[in-house]
């Protein structure tokens, strides 16, 4: 985006991450504020998961990205390079769910999706059962 | 080259003056924009832009679709368009550009400033650059209009956005709600996340070239409603089938125009400030969160 230059959508995106997840989300930017992104940390399962949310050059049109702030085991699934989330159905098409709605949707989706990923994630630290079924199932 | 000589067969139904001050922009010209664009160059359309990624050159499996053909394997899509274009209609003024709409918004907004469109026409083949282009195209006021062939070429989709109505995010958020062409059973592929070859969509030539003829009929219908020669779209979103398909096209040649309504607040088109209703003090909210991270 130009998401700082957006200077509409930067206040949209902070008042809806803040209205939803208040000050659990933390507003971060570079010292010369030409990057901005959100810091969260998950809670749940007696545990907690540091994450980021980043918001691509292309956003809105594209969703943004969730990395997740620590390390994770190597064989840890849906998880994309760069420790990254696969959050969302990752193709080009329309598809008629699990899809990014730049008409409706800001990052604060992301964090629910975030949630999601983590409770599934303790499932499969305990199970070894991902709880999620993959295209090749 | 002799203007009235040209369109002496189609004249007496489409008066070339009609579309000659109209300028046309086409994001993508692949199977589909190509072929938009040749045909409102012969309804005498006199301004065309034709935008596509840089480095976008005509491949041997593009041909089989496409409207330039092996004499043209090799070259920039935009250029041997403009080429083919120009031995149809040599009186049409026809600018190319290479430009990445998604990594190059200002880039983006910067073409479309200054070609000043009366029609934008989106005809790029994934969701992202839609969405894009859309982005920026509502604040020019113009028409959109954009069109997508569904897999396997059962049919397809023509959209128009007219000014202060619904525009693309909303017609898509719209019809995510209402529409299944996939099946519902299919899941994430997660074997491809980062979706790095661009898929075509698979399809007849035939299959494509009838729903870019609806999305050059809208385009006409738009110039001509503008003047007052006929009535105007009696929606904005056109669904055609090719064949029959179990749940969605009860037959073949099947046709349905909707009216999708305008998303209340939506991010895009929508009012400034959509989520809080306002939009004063954004300045203070950037910096105060800004001081805040900082701090």
């Amino acid at each position: 985006m130009s998401l700082i230059k957006n200077k509409e959508r930067l206040v949209l995106e902070y008042s809806a991450m803040k209205e939803r997840w208040g000050d659990r989300a933390v507003w971060c930017c570079n010292s010369a504020r030409t990057k901005f992104w959100w810091d969260y940390t998950i809670t749940g399962c007696g545990n907690e998961m540091p994450i980021r949310i980043l918001y691509p050059e292309s956003y809105p049109s594209n969703p943004p990205t969730i990395r997740v702030m620590c390390d994770l085991p190597p064989s840890t699934p849906h998880l994309l390079p760069h420790n990254t989330m696969c959050w969302i159905y990752p193709g080009e098409r329309r598809r008629t769910n699990n899809k990014w709605d730049p008409a409706r949707d800001t990052a604060a989706v992301a964090v629910g999706a975030a949630h999601r990923w983590y409770m599934a994630f303790m499932v499969w630290i305990t199970t070894g059962r991902w709880p999620v079924k993959d295209a090749k199932d | 080259m002799n203007r009235e000589e040209l369109f002496k067969r189609t004249k007496d139904v489409l008066n070339p003056e009609t579309t000659r001050d109209e300028r046309l922009v086409f994001f993508g010209v692949g199977s589909g924009g190509a072929r938009v664009a040749e045909e409102v160059a012969r309804f005498g359309v006199g301004n065309i832009m034709l935008v596509d990624r840089p480095e976008e050159r005509m491949e041997e499996h593009n041909i089989i679709r496409h409207s330039l053909g092996y004499s043209s394997l090799g070259a920039l899509k935009v250029g041997a368009l403009k080429n083919r274009i120009l031995d149809i209609n040599p009186d049409c003024n026809v600018e190319t550009q290479e430009l990445d709409v998604l990594s190059d918004r200002e880039k983006l907004k910067g073409v479309l400033g200054a070609f000043s469109p009366t029609q934008v026409h989106i005809c790029t083949d994934n969701e992202s650059s839609k969405h894009a282009i859309n982005s920026v195209a509502v604040s020019l006021d113009v028409p959109i209009l954009f069109a997508g062939v569904f897999d396997g070429g059962c049919g397809g989709e023509v959209g128009r956005v007219m000014p202060g109505a619904a525009c693309y995010a909303c017609m898509a958020s719209y019809l995510n709600r209402t529409v299944q062409i996939d099946s519902p059973e299919e899941t994430f592929d997660y074997t491809n996340p980062l979706n790095e070859e661009e898929k075509s969509t698979p399809a007849l030539n035939i299959d494509i070239a009838q729903i870019t003829l609806i999305q050059a009929r809208a385009a006409l219908i738009t110039i001509q409603a503008k003047h007052g020669l006929i009535s105007d779209l009696e929606g904005n979103y056109i669904l055609f089938g090719n064949r029959k398909v179990e749940g969605m096209f009860p037959r073949m040649l099947h046709s349905e125009i909707w009216d999708i309504p305008k998303l209340d607040n939506c991010f895009i088109c929508g009012e400034e400030g959509a989520l809080t209703g306002e939009n004063e003090g954004a300045e203070e909210i950037i910096a105060a969160a800004s001081a805040d991270a900082q701090g």
